[in-house]
């Protein structure tokens, strides 16, 4: 077979005639066929790539265009006939991507490409883009987040005015000036409010609430000490913030790949979860050693942490879950790297 | 009409209401009713995409222009009217010029947004006049590089004419609150379908605002309700177990957390009744309204099944990570190019080139064009 079966039209109407197409040993194509007037050569014709079994449409200089639906024939016709010239760059690479993408193979190579690029952004490139975001984000730009996140849970009822003694409160305000000094932490405030619930959390920007009840549930002063210590540490971290970035920066680079916001909003939710849960993993930990090294400057016993959490967590019933599916690592995990960094500490120190 | 050459773009905007044949049609004889056909499949499609993926992140995003075009080939060349196929002609270096220069336009305005909001504003308010020459610029460049039987669709609207339906429409809603709405919704679609054109003929437009009334306040009252009744029970059910249970000290309110997720749930069932219902009617009750020639189109699409096929994708591509995505394109063409209809009453062969294509529009033109693809 010399010729492959083509549909020609003339660029003027949609007046479609059958006809035959071939090349020349020169790569000039040639359409003939009994519908037309004349027997058409055209030089220098760049044949589209091929796209799974769909029709090629060939767009010849004149305007005219050449539609072929064997694809199978024209490619063979083609590299028989192109024998001693070399294949053109831009061919050879559309074939290799048609070959990739028509075969399952390929397909796995490609999947395998693509997951190894995600876990690695996800890991490294997300916490670096996401560094570089918090480091020129404006404090008062975080301030404002976290005062508009504030406002919110104050107007639904979420959080209600504090009813602790001013004389605890004064306290309490007071060793976190001095945690805050300590530190060389600048932008940080204490909040109290009632939840309903033991908690304590740290909003962008710097504010750290506690909950009447946490202040109510604590054994000793030391444990609500211990617990804002961690919570300056996440102040100091930016870690609220970084988060968002983090995620934020996750869901770009997947836009920017499905090329639909939408799309990629719903792609990144279900691994968002999981994603945000190991980020946060990570910054507890550093919210942990940050209290830790705190404590022990302190002069009070790093366990103190580990003690409060563990009983929070028997209380709440949420022990049972694996690590993993938890944002805070498990209380028991942390009582123990508590005692660990202690013990390290207590036998080389002074 | 985002895409008058057939392939309908998933997501693509949209209009409603029966569709309006003129009696006439039953009596002429030579007419004939023909339904388009979509020939993509699911796996096939995966592959193109998913080595895509790949090769647009090995490329740091250069490649993107081109596997754009690879994807809309494919599609595209499996769209059948009768036997001819949709031609998808778009070169790829027009494409990666045109997100070159979107990206130098927005990488600036965000980082004004990291000094000052004030900076933001005024710079989306410099952006405005923009707006209407993109609208023109990327619904042109979209329609001449689709092709049915060799010749080109081509799309002429003037840039007075989109800055009247966009941004000045945008205003006009906003200071009526949304009662000038619709009536601006079907002028936008009037201009689209008006200025459109396939070879030398123009498409023509028959639709009224009646229709874009009704739909508008449907979606409103069902809207509303969804938002009232989403509200009371995120926070009487969501908030109020959260805080029950209680949490350990942690990084951000918890309960912040489980509000949002309710605040996202609602949101996404708006968005669901939103896309399966009004954005389904609109495209339907444009198509319907668009006349090219002697031609009508149809296109009835059932709310029942857009909202089935919106929300399966939907958690298909939630719980896959997005690798269902190219599934989830190819289940919604399937479903919504299969339901189109061509009332022919010309002969097929009859059509002439439009005055650009007959120019030669590939030469030195192209060469300057800018690929400007936004939906907006
Ligand atoms: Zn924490």
């Amino acid at each position: 077979m010399n010729a492959v079966a083509c549909r020609y039209y003339d660029g003027k109407s949609s007046r479609r005639k059958a006809a035959a197409l071939t090349f020349t040993d020169a790569g000039d194509l040639i359409v003939d066929g009994a519908e037309l007037e004349e027997r058409l050569v055209y030089r220098d014709v760049r044949i589209p790539n091929r796209v799974a079994d769909t029709p090629r449409f060939i767009h010849l200089p004149d305007g005219a265009v050449c539609e072929v639906q064997d694809n199978d024939a024209l490619d063979e016709l083609r590299v028989r006939l192109r024998r001693d010239d070399p294949e053109p760059r831009r061919d050879r690479f559309w074939r290799l991507v048609h070959r990739l993408d028509s075969t399952w193979r390929g397909a796995a190579a490609a999947l395998a490409v693509v997951a190894t690029v995600m876990y690695s952004f996800t890991r490294w490139g997300a916490p670096a883009v996401a560094s570089l975001v918090v480091a020129t984000t404006p404090q008062e730009a975080e301030a404002l987040l976290g005062q508009n996140g504030l406002n919110l849970l104050r107007q639904l009822e979420v959080l209600e005015t504090s009813a602790l003694e001013p004389n605890r409160r004064n306290d309490l305000l007071a060793a976190f000036e001095e945690m805050k000094r300590e530190a060389g932490v600048e932008h940080a405030d204490l909040q109290f409010y009632s939840l309903g619930a033991p908690n304590a959390f740290a909003l962008p920007g710097g504010t750290v609430v506690v909950t009447d009840e946490l202040v109510e549930f604590a054994e000793h002063d030391e444990e609500i000490i211990a617990v804002l210590a961690h919570e300056l540490g996440h102040v100091e971290g930016r870690h609220v913030l970084r988060s968002m970035a983090q995620r934020s920066t996750l869901l770009a680079l997947w836009t920017a790949v499905t090329g639909d916001v939408s799309l990629a909003a719903l792609s990144v939710l279900g691994p968002d979860q999981l994603i945000a849960q190991s980020y946060s993993r990570d910054f507890e930990r550093a919210a942990d050693e940050f209290a830790a090294d705190y404590l022990l400057r302190a002069g009070v016993s790093p366990t103190r942490l580990g003690d409060i959490l563990e009983r929070l967590e028997r209380e709440s019933g949420t022990g049972s879950f694996p690590t993993w599916l938890s944002s805070h690592p498990a209380a028991a995990d942390r009582a123990r790297s508590a005692m660990e960094r202690a013990g390290d500490r207590d036998e080389p120190g002074p | 009409m985002k895409d008058d050459a057939g392939p309908v773009d998933p997501g693509g905007e949209s209009p409603a209401s029966p569709p309006e044949f003129p009696s006439q049609s039953a009596a002429e004889t030579s007419s004939q009713t023909r339904q388009l056909r979509f020939t993509g499949d699911g796996r096939e499609y995966f592959r193109i995409w998913i080595v895509n993926v790949a090769l647009t992140l090995l490329t740091l995003g250069i490649y993107s222009a081109w596997a754009k075009v690879r994807a809309r080939r494919y599609l595209y060349g499996n769209v059948w009217l009768g036997d001819d196929a949709f031609d998808y002609t778009a070169n790829p270096v027009a494409i990666l010029r045109g997100r070159v220069v979107l990206l130098l336009v927005l990488v600036p305005v965000s980082l004004a947004q990291r000094v000052s909001i004030l900076y933001y504003y005024a710079a989306l308010l410099v952006l405005m006049p923009l707006v209407p020459w993109v609208v023109v610029r990327a619904r042109s460049f979209h329609m001449r590089n689709s092709r049915h039987r060799s010749l080109a669709f081509d799309f002429s609207g003037r840039y007075w004419d989109a800055a009247v339906w966009y941004p000045l429409s945008w205003a006009a809603s906003i200071v009526t609150l949304g009662l000038v709405r619709p009536l601006t919704v079907f002028g936008r679609d009037r201009f689209l379908v008006t200025e459109s054109s396939f070879g030398n003929r123009t498409f023509g437009f028959t639709g009224r605002p009646g229709p874009y009334y009704r739909m508008y306040v449907i979606t409103a009252v069902v809207v509303g309700v969804l938002y009232v009744g989403g509200v009371f029970f995120v926070l009487l059910v969501v908030v109020g177990r959260s805080m029950a249970t209680g949490a350990d000290p942690g990084t951000a309110a918890p309960d912040m957390g489980a509000f949002m997720i309710g605040t996202l749930a609602i949101v996404g069932l708006v968005m669901l009744f939103v896309a399966a219902y009004l954005r389904t009617r609109l495209l339907c009750y444009r198509w319907n309204s668009s006349r090219l020639g002697g031609n009508e189109f149809s296109l009835t699409l059932s709310f029942p099944t857009m909202l089935w096929l919106y929300a399966s994708n939907a958690a298909a591509i939630v719980t896959t990570f997005g690798l269902f995505i190219p599934f989830a394109r190819i289940r919604f063409l399937r479903y919504v190019v299969g339901e189109f209809r061509v009332l022919q009453r010309e002969d097929p062969d009859a059509y002439e080139a439009g005055d650009r294509q007959s120019v030669g529009a590939t030469g030195a033109e192209a060469a300057g064009e800018f690929g400007l693809e936004i939906g907006i």
